[in-house]
């Protein structure tokens, strides 16, 4: 390259906007996407006005027949550049960042030679998912319908069930490199204005290269990151998305992120299922029920079983003691070791299963069920009971209907069963009087996490430990602290006639 | 900053908690299910029986004695020296007292640690063995459960069809301490098996006095009025007009008492207690082994039930005044309708109710016949 054409191409580099030279403008646009060898630029003379222009796209980011029918073939045989394009969305822009930016975005640039701005044409066409079944929170009688990785399909996942012109959407690009697009939707007249303040604030605040996936945003933003407990509904379900925007909650679409997060949350809500209120009220309740008795069962069991093995054995029916008494003879380690060593094995299978593909990761449950239960009973390495325990401390924890609180409770499991063996049953109790005062010190965007339990919000269990009739539930969460409460009823109160 | 406060807050709180001295696991242990006190040869002697956890052990249970035991406590040690694990009495299922040690003064003290100790049981049943207690801690069947299971099942089963009493060890502390009653313990014997006779009757000071049969046990639950679940009661019927009588089983008529409900009043007069009681009862029949009509004459056969009921109520009565203790719990009633009167004779308040002028009255309703007539 010979120094005229660098120092040329330093002036270009200095400009911010276009110049109206076609030659000028694409000598800039190469110089800036160096090592991009899918950047087409199709130059062609324009057939009404005869001058030269040229196309500029990344050719996996586009969508090939439109480029080739929308764009060239007007272009090139029609009159006008104006209404002859027919491409929805047309923007002109002069500035080499916005121009960059649609470009990496999937839109086509097209530069006239003369002209000093350049059009955008939306050409958006990147390889995309189908939209399927949710994976991991499968539902009997809900939608079949999950979130995909983009955003705008996620949008309008969700605006298909509530279609109102009080869903409104603020869109924030966060991330230095990513630019990843987070819209930020709710109820215009429902939702709290200063959540909203809250969240957009600490939203902006972040600073990071990147943002990948929804996870990764509620790490940034949630009020207590040391907390075990998740503090937003991370969900791939558009249906649930859409019931907690009318519940007057937030959802935050993460473009590219098959998730998306919901708050503010409460401890409680993560009880609840979208099945939950197409299911019969009373069976739903008692499903809710079971599911709140599972959390103990999950958190404190193996817990239970130290301590009553070390310390407290008399509290035990005295038939079940000798039959325990009987299987743990054989057991060589004491009962926190060979609690530990189970539920270790367990989370391995449970991990090991994750990860392996469908049809072989049934063979690691089959063979992890075989040696649990039978195998190392035989062997004497853990006593029967225990393998009962950890067995329906399993089924417990796999019984929450979010993922997010079913790990909480996995990982809370341990420290549980390490202060049991060493306090007994005392020990629990002071466990579960930290972990009582943990969740209900804990805030959700600035909202009691512990409601409406602490503090007693009684408007709202309605719909906490039971799932009262539909017709019952006149009222959106207070949790929620929505603006406009009344979901059910006339709006406004009757006038005394 | 802030964090790190909290933490060493909760690490200090987590210090005071009570550690991990008292740590046993269940298969160190050696549970105490079975507790004997006896007395052999002018000896004190202490049994127990814990359960064996081995599922190769053909016997399910070991037993200790102790014969020399400088008191019930010290044993307890010496009991760890001959057994594999450490002794505990938190789970202690029976306590047996020989019949012969109930016949010593002040044999009541011995039991002291079992009530000091917070770690032992109050739950367990007392039982008095009519004979020598080693026959009952060292029985052993194949057929049936082991012993320290065989004992409670016995006694609660029992006690359910009211043969015989039910009594823990708070409840029998109970009875020895109150000045209003006297305690009554379930009687267990060693025959071929070991079976419930029904039930022992002791002084104030925790003597034998005597005992019941199971008919007279179910008699005494009804004077209580505590008669758990259905009492059954059978009775020689002589005079009514029966046809031809059955000459294996004599005339009887069994009921079973489904309800009772008793009312009494108390009074004091002339230096005597009086009791008048009124009970209603209802019955069913279970069995007439003589030929009557029941449909036509049930008033008639509900009246001779009546006075047969009396009459052994009654007879039970007298035999309480005439031993001077009082397992019925009457003195409750005076101390608490007659206190300025009970208040004197509290001390001696078997010696009062000997002399007590007490009235009784049944009437009983019969609910149905059975289900073939």
């Amino acid at each position: 390259m010979s120094s005229q054409e660098e120092q040329q191409l330093q002036e270009a580099k200095q400009l911010p906007t276009i110049s109206s030279n076609l030659a000028d403008n694409l000598m800039q646009i190469t110089s800036l996407f160096e090592g991009f060898p899918d950047l087409v630029i199709r130059e062609f003379t324009i057939q009404s006005t005869r001058k030269a222009a040229a196309l500029v796209y990344l050719g996996g980011l586009t969508d090939k027949n439109s480029v080739n029918n929308n764009v060239l073939e007007p272009l090139l045989f029609q009159l006008n550049i104006n209404p002859t394009v027919s491409i929805s969305h047309f923007i002109s822009e002069n500035t080499w960042d916005a121009l960059t930016a649609a470009i990496l975005g999937g839109n086509s640039v097209l530069f006239v030679n003369g002209h000093t701005e350049a059009s955008i044409l939306d050409t958006q066409g990147w390889p995309q998912r189908s939209i399927e079944d949710p994976q991991i929170e499968a539902s009997l009688k809900g939608a079949h319908q999950g979130f995909v990785e983009t955003g705008s399909q996620n949008i309008a996942l969700i605006r298909r069930y509530i279609p109102t012109v009080d869903l409104k959407i603020k869109e924030i690009t966060v991330g230095a490199r990513g630019n990843t697009t987070v819209s930020l939707m709710y109820l215009g007249d429902i939702a709290q204005p200063k959540i909203l303040e809250e969240l957009e604030k600490r939203i902006r605040k972040i600073d990071v290269d990147a943002i990948i996936n929804a996870g990764e945003l509620g790490e940034f933003i949630e009020d207590n990151p040391f907390s075990p407990f998740p503090q937003f509904i991370s969900t791939e379900r558009p249906d649930s998305a859409a019931s907690q925007l009318l519940q007057g909650r937030f959802v935050m679409i993460v473009d590219g992120s098959p998730n998306v997060l919901i708050g503010p949350t409460t401890f409680v809500s993560f009880f609840q299922s979208i099945d939950d209120y197409s299911t019969r009220w009373l069976i739903a309740s008692f499903i809710r029920v079971t599911r709140y008795f599972a959390f103990f069962i999950a958190l404190f069991l193996p817990a239970i079983y130290i301590a009553l093995i070390s310390y407290n054995y008399v509290v035990i029916p005295i038939k079940l003691i000798i039959s325990i008494g009987e299987s743990r003879e054989r057991v060589p380690f004491p009962p926190f070791a060979e609690a530990i060593l189970m539920e270790i094995t367990l989370e391995m299978l449970r991990e090991a299963g994750i990860r392996l593909p469908a049809p072989i990761g049934q063979t690691v449950g089959i063979v992890g069920g075989i040696v649990i239960g039978q195998a190392a009973v035989q062997a004497g390495i853990v006593s029967n009971i225990m393998v009962i325990v950890v067995a329906s401390t399993a089924i417990a924890s796999f019984i929450l209907p979010n993922y997010d609180m079913g790990a909480a409770v996995r990982f809370l499991r341990f420290p549980m069963m390490i202060i049991a063996s060493i306090f007994g049953i005392v020990g629990i109790a002071v466990g579960l009087m930290t972990l009582i005062i943990h969740l209900i010190t804990l805030k959700s965007l600035d909202t009691p996490y512990g409601s409406p339990l602490a503090p007693v919000r009684f408007v709202d269990w309605k719909d906490t430990f039971i799932r009262a009739p539909l017709w019952i539930m006149k009222k959106r969460p207070v949790s929620s602290v929505p603006v406009q409460l009344q979901r059910q009823g006339p709006t406004q109160p009757e006038e005394n006639t | 900053m802030k964090h790190w406060f909290k933490l060493c807050m909760i690490v200090l709180l987590l210090g005071l908690l009570p550690g991990c001295y008292d740590k046993m696991y269940l298969e160190d242990a050696t549970l105490i299910l079975a507790l004997g006190f006896d007395m052999e040869e002018d000896q004190f002697i202490v049994y127990s029986s814990s359960p064996v956890f081995n599922k190769d052990a053909k016997k399910k249970t070991e037993e200790f004695y102790d014969d020399k035991p400088v008191s019930v406590r010290h044993s307890k040690n010496n009991f760890d020296t001959m057994s594999s694990g450490i002794p505990s009495a938190g789970k202690i299922q029976t306590i047996l007292i020989g019949k012969k040690l109930l016949e010593q003064e002040n044999w009541f003290s011995m039991l002291d640690t079992l009530f000091r100790n917070a770690e032992s049981t109050v739950n367990a049943n007392v039982a008095v063995v009519n004979g020598p207690v080693s026959e009952i801690i060292y029985y052993q069947s194949d057929g049936k459960p082991p012993l320290t299971m065989l004992l409670p099942k016995l006694i609660s089963s029992s006690a359910k069809k009211n043969a015989t009493l039910d009594t823990t060890l708070q409840e029998f502390h109970r009875q020895m301490y109150d000045q209003a009653m006297t305690p009554a313990l379930p009687l267990l014997r060693k025959n071929k098996d070991i079976v419930a006779e029904g039930a022992a009757l002791l002084s104030e000071q925790g003597k034998y006095v005597t005992n019941l049969n199971l008919q007279e046990t179910t008699l005494l639950r009804i004077l209580q009025r505590d008669l758990s679940g259905i009492g059954s009661y059978t009775a020689n019927v002589t005079d009514l007009p029966t046809g031809q009588p059955n000459p294996i089983v004599k005339n009887k008529l069994s009921v079973d008492i489904v309800k009772i409900s008793a009312r009494i009043r108390t009074s004091y007069k002339q230096g005597r207690f009086g009791f008048d009681i009124h009970y209603k009862m209802i019955t069913r029949v279970t069995e007439r082994t003589f030929p009557f009509n029941l449909t036509l004459h049930k008033q008639q056969l509900q009246k001779q039930l009546d006075s047969l009921l009396q009459r052994d109520l009654m007879a039970l009565i007298h035999k309480i005044q005439k031993n001077r203790i009082d397992p019925i719990g009457l003195g409750i009633l005076a101390q608490a309708y007659q206190y300025q009167a009970w208040k004197k004779a509290k001390d001696h308040w078997g010696d009062a109710l000997s002399e007590a002028d007490i009235r009784l009255s049944v009437k009983t309703e019969m609910l149905d016949s059975g289900v073939m007539q």
